[in-house]
């Protein structure tokens, strides 16, 4: 009888041993929840962003091509159509209709409201941040991404991601020093290039929750893209 | 004009078109004797399509009664993977720098108030062919003009003529056109290469043969009248521009070289021509929240003087809604007495409508013709406050 106990524990303590240990890596969860909102390595996007504060509408047709390469044009509001943003890495212009010309820019120009270039550019984590399990439910993943690369929009990410299906459900943005900027709300999952997907990003301000941007995507392809597109020669020539 | 209209006109029958428009009223008016100096309704149509764009401005401007329908653009455009043609009535910006367009060589310029510097109503449209290569990090552009454009200058009656206040009396000229018989004959053109670094330093290198963009004259005797009439020479410009982002900062600069420039050394119209080395270097910063502020430093030097000058820009966009955009330029010569102060206001009232209040106080003084006078002192008398009305529809 003791020796039949001893085995139950036994086999108990083996079972939990299985089953606690994760079989899946930090960096795998990261690239999962990326494969979640990011369709391929070259796509285009159909944007609506509307503010709070200004109930103003902004809409822009973006190409992002890997990490590295991402070109947003504006449409909406009509005062600004035509102006363009071109960010090869950690380098960004800004084309200018008026101007006819493209003015080289720091990274930290504002899209419009709440929503910071980086939101909509840089839609991939993986190769920007390194990911740190801080915590997790029997449901959710607390990941803490740090930067490994200088001109991000934001240092740090805390993000909160779905153990069933890899969606990234909620974010908070950090400065280097751990102080909550910004939070997101990853929401109205639908079908979109072959997934399911979040199609409404909620971005707000963490000391004045009234003040939030909502990104809505409305359209989403894979795409190849010419060279000629991500090279701010061509801002006022080229269009996607 | 028509013939141009006529072969891009079946183009337009073809493709999906996109249309937009802007109405709008400018006012300018002097804080001294000059009163009213422009008083200008338009209207500015812009159509696009894959591989065409035309635009258009119809202004009237009641203070001259003169009116006037600009072609602002009418081109063909096409683009692979790895270069882009534009052929037709276009716009092409050269340059990093702000306030001052030194680089911006292409197209002439409407002089006519020298202070609106409005790059998108006073670059004036030449037809051009532009052609663009890129590879990777590196660009090269080669830019023909068969038939250029002459600058619009102050004539006689302009509220900006100051050469009939120099010579009593005088007349002053509009430059001639070029002729389209003498197609080819008067061409410009220009090459310009560019190379994006690793190190986020952004260089480009241009060449450009054109007819001089700086306005200089020559004093004329015509019928026992004096007249002032335009010169116009045909120089070499050599230059470069860069550009740095370094987190919050951009390094950014233009320097030209032009070859053989003619200037009115005499306010009685003495004609030389020189090397003139034109520069201007700076940096701008912004911030989190997305002010802007720019310092420029700017040389201009040829065999007999060098002339220095700051510059100074400050952006804001403030306001509940961030619909109120504050703006000052300021520009000061060092070795002169020139004063340029621009303050302006902007405020988005509605989704389409922008209402901007601006001032330009001019400083400086007259002397003998010197350098050292300074460019902007002839215009001391000219500040004034200048009201712009905008809808996009």
């Amino acid at each position: 009888m003791k020796f039949i106990s001893l085995l139950f524990i036994a086999i108990g303590c083996f079972v939990q041993v299985l089953f606690a240990s994760d079989p899946i890596s930090v960096m795998d969860i990261l690239k999962n929840a990326d494969a979640i909102r990011n369709p391929g390595e070259s796509y285009f996007l159909d944007v609506e962003v509307r503010n709070s504060e200004t109930s103003e509408v902004s809409a822009f047709h973006v190409a992002i091509q890997g990490n590295d390469k991402t070109r947003i044009e504006t449409l909406l509001p009509k005062r600004d159509r035509g102006r363009t943003m071109l960010m090869l890495g950690e380098n960004m212009w800004l084309f200018i209709p008026n101007l006819k010309r493209e003015v080289r820019v720091s990274l930290n120009q504002k899209l419009t409201g709440q929503a910071a270039n980086g939101d909509i550019s840089r839609m991939r984590w993986t190769g920007d941040y390194l990911p740190t399990l801080e915590s997790q439910t029997p449901t959710e993943w607390q990941l803490l991404l740090t930067a490994t690369k200088k001109g991000l929009t934001y240092d740090k990410v805390r993000v909160w991601i779905e153990k069933a299906t890899f969606r990234p459900l909620r974010a908070e943005y950090l400065t280097a020093a751990g102080k909550v900027l910004k939070l997101a709300t990853y929401q109205g999952y639908g079908s979109m290039a072959g997934a399911e997907r979040p199609l409404e990003i909620v971005i707000q301000d963490a000391v004045k929750p009234s003040d939030r941007s909502v990104i809505h995507i409305k359209n989403m392809q894979v795409k190849t893209f010419p060279a000629s597109i991500f090279n701010k020669s061509s801002l006022g020539s080229t269009e996607l | 004009m028509k013939c141009v209209l006529l072969i891009f006109l079946p183009f337009y029958l073809f493709g999906e078109w996109h249309v937009e428009y802007e109405r709008g009223d400018q006012t300018a008016c002097g804080f001294t004797e000059n009163g009213l100096t422009r008083s200008r309704p338009y209207v500015f149509a812009k159509t696009t399509s894959e591989h065409f764009e035309a635009s258009a401005r119809l202004w009237y401007d009641f203070t001259h009664s003169h009116k006037d329908l600009e072609i602002r653009s009418l081109f063909y455009k096409k683009s692979a993977e790895q270069w882009s043609l534009k052929v037709g009535f276009q716009e092409i910006a050269w340059g990093e720098t702000f306030g001052l367009y030194i680089a911006d060589l292409v197209n002439p310029r409407d002089y006519t108030d020298p202070f609106f510097n409005d790059l998108g109503w006073i670059r004036l449209a030449t037809f051009t062919l532009n052609a663009q290569y890129f590879k990777d990090a590196f660009s090269a552009q080669l830019v023909v003009t068969p038939i250029p454009r002459n600058n619009w200058l102050p004539t006689t009656h302009s509220p900006f003529n100051v050469l009939s206040e120099e010579v009593e009396g005088a007349k002053v000229r509009g430059p001639s056109k070029f002729k389209i018989d003498r197609c080819g004959r008067d061409v410009e053109y220009g090459l310009r290469v560019g190379y994006l670094f690793e190190s986020g330093v952004d260089i480009t290198a241009f060449y450009f043969r054109h007819w001089n963009r700086n306005p200089a004259y020559r004093l004329r005797l015509d019928s026992h009248a004096r007249v002032f009439k335009p010169v116009l020479r045909r120089i070499q410009t050599v230059g470069a521009s860069f550009s740095k982002a370094w987190e919050k900062i951009v390094w950014r600069g233009d320097a030209v070289w032009h070859m053989r420039e003619p200037w009115t050394v005499h306010r009685l119209g003495v004609i030389k021509r020189r090397g003139v080395f034109r520069t201007i270097l700076g940096a701008d910063y912004t911030s989190d929240e997305g002010r802007t502020l720019g310092f420029q430093f700017h040389v201009d030097a040829w065999r007999e003087a060098i002339l220095c000058a700051v510059s100074f820009k400050y952006v804001q966009d403030f306001g509940g809604k961030k619909q109120y955009h504050a703006e000052f330029f300021a520009y000061h010569g060092l070795n002169d007495w020139d004063l340029w102060l621009q303050p302006q206001l902007g405020w988005d009232f509605a989704d389409s409508w922008n209402l901007s209040l601006r001032c330009d106080i001019l400083g400086g003084k007259i002397g003998k013709g010197l350098p050292q006078d300074g460019f902007i002192g002839p215009y001391r008398e000219k500040s004034r406050i200048f009201a712009w009305l905008r809808h996009h529809f």
